[in-house]
């Protein structure tokens, strides 16, 4: 199998709680739509920060393409979307997408061409001057738009429909189809299983730190019933508390 | 570099849109201002300093570094803590970039602001220099440019306790008070070099000494001290006497400040 982000044996334990990922192993093939699901509290996030390298794992290892992501250059041609995007308030989107698109190495015209492309696609290139006075709605979109820049080959996703409209989650949706038809891999933190079903082929679902199942979509969800059914019955197995 | 460069560039951005640096660039301007208007009132201004000392040296030796201190503490305070506390930095996280780079992006920038903020005040002193006795003063040069290294290094305490305390005003106090105590234990550390203090008290105010920064002493204020005969009125430049000496400590004062706030930003999780 050809992976973009292969997890043996992760463990990352919460001093306070107690709590994080207990013995992780996972493999993400290239190109696939991938979903994490999972309670609240089940690890998602927790396994996300540690791809990304935000949080340090107490034990195990973590490749994206081949790369240990502990090498910040592992993260290049990733895009990330985090589950409540913050942005210095004080920016203007335009120089937020400048921010980022610096750190990834790009300049210029190719740069500002990029931006107003990935704004008019945000319906952000008449926002207000400053992100401080934007939306929850207009803060996602932006979030989105700068995890696009530079059409990134594994696009990380935590909740990314959440606080959008109706338009926007089809936005998303449209913008995922389309990174998936240029061959991006994408991992997709979500609660919202119906969007799951319609977006991804691979899921995974995690309940305290554990994974308890993986694989193609429709192997692990039988004819004539459907991924919540799996979900909660596979979740209740394990014993879920809140 | 890049990455650095790009970080630097949108914090003093960020300053500039927060209004600190305007706030500061105003206040200046006033103070400007009132000297300009002292120097056209001869009888005020000598009531306000002695003949000798002249406006632009009082301003820059009194008021004007206490402005500059204080925009130091304020560029610096937000550039770890917050922005690791409510998310901020996640995503610039996310992209191909060491922590110590990020690290180091905010702190430029803090450094930028800083040197430019007096650039400007020396350029401002000099002019009312210039109205005030018809000349320009070299020593102001020295002593602005001194003032912008010392300030580095409040900034670069700045920016490590903003990395060990996520409250930007409590790091700001702590910072400032950690800065300003130098002066009080290099007078303290005196009396422990002249063996008159000793014992356990002599043991923590040599600690403290080796702790407390170690700032460059301004030309300008040396010039002003030892033409009024009061050389020991400068404990730190007694306890070093060579200037040498003074920047190679300053230096490395800084250069720990900045080390270990990578340190410590590369153990932080987000």
């Amino acid at each position: 199998m050809d992976a973009a982000v292969v997890v043996r044996g992760l463990v990352k334990k919460y001093r306070k709680s107690g709590r994080g990922i207990s013995g992780m192993d996972l493999d993400i093939e290239r190109g696939a739509t991938f979903a994490l699901l999972g309670p609240n509290g089940a690890g998602k996030t927790t396994f996300v920060k540690c791809l990304l390298g935000l949080l340090r794992p107490n034990a195990g290892t973590i490749a994206i393409f081949g790369e240990p992501a502990a090498n910040p250059s592992s993260r290049e041609g990733v895009g990330f979307v985090p589950e409540t995007p913050r942005f210095a308030d004080f920016l203007s989107a335009r120089e937020v997408m400048r921010l980022h698109g610096g750190l990834i190495g790009l300049s210029g015209p190719a740069l500002e061409d990029q931006i107003d492309m990935r704004l008019e696609a945000a319906d952000l290139l008449d926002a207000p001057k400053r992100v401080k006075q934007f939306s929850k709605g207009m803060v996602r979109r932006l979030a989105l738009a700068q995890a696009l820049l530079g059409s990134p080959r594994l696009l990380v996703m935590d909740e990314p429909t959440a606080d959008l409209d109706p338009i926007g989650r089809r936005t998303v949706r449209n913008q995922m189809a389309a990174l998936t038809e240029a061959g991006a891999t994408i991992i997709l933190n979500s609660h919202q299983l119906s969007e799951v079903e319609r977006l991804c082929d691979h899921v995974a679902i995690m309940n305290r730190g554990k994974l308890l199942g993986q694989g193609p979509i429709d192997e692990l969800v039988p004819e004539g019933t459907d991924l919540e059914t799996v979900f909660v019955d596979m979740v209740e197995k394990a014993g879920h508390s809140p | 570099m890049t990455a650095v460069l790009t970080i630097a560039r949108a914090s003093v951005t960020e300053h500039f849109r927060r209004k600190l640096i305007l706030f500061f660039l105003v206040i200046l301007l006033l103070v400007t201002a009132g000297l300009l208007y002292l120097t056209v009132n001869d009888s005020l201004a000598a009531d306000l300093t002695t003949a000798t000392i002249g406006l632009a040296t009082a301003a820059s030796l009194g008021l004007l570094p206490l402005i500059a201190a204080l925009s130091a503490v304020a560029v610096s305070m937000n550039n770890i803590g917050r922005p690791f506390s409510d998310g901020e930095a996640m995503l610039i996280m996310s992209r191909p970039l060491t922590r110590w780079q990020y690290a180091l992006g905010r702190l430029s920038a803090s450094f930028a602001v800083i040197f430019g903020l007096c650039a400007v005040s020396a350029l401002l002193m000099q002019g009312v220099r210039l109205f005030d006795v018809g000349g320009l003063d070299s020593g102001l040069w020295g002593h602005w440019a001194t003032t912008a290294f010392n300030l580095s290094i409040l900034a670069a305490i700045t920016t490590l306790v903003s990395s060990l305390v996520n409250a930007p005003v409590l790091a700001a106090f702590i910072s400032y008070f950690i800065y300003s105590l130098s002066g009080v234990v290099a007078t303290l550390y005196l009396l422990v070099s002249n063996s008159r203090v000793g014992g356990m008290a002599g043991a923590l105010i040599t600690a403290a000494w080796y702790l407390t920064p170690k700032t460059l002493v301004s030309p300008l204020l040396m010039r002003e001290v030892e033409s009024a005969g009061a050389a020991a009125a400068l404990p730190g430049s007694i306890l070093i006497p060579s200037t040498a000496g003074r920047v190679l400590w300053a230096v490395a004062y800084m250069a720990i400040m900045i080390l270990l706030t990578f340190l410590v930003v590369e153990r932080k999780d987000l």
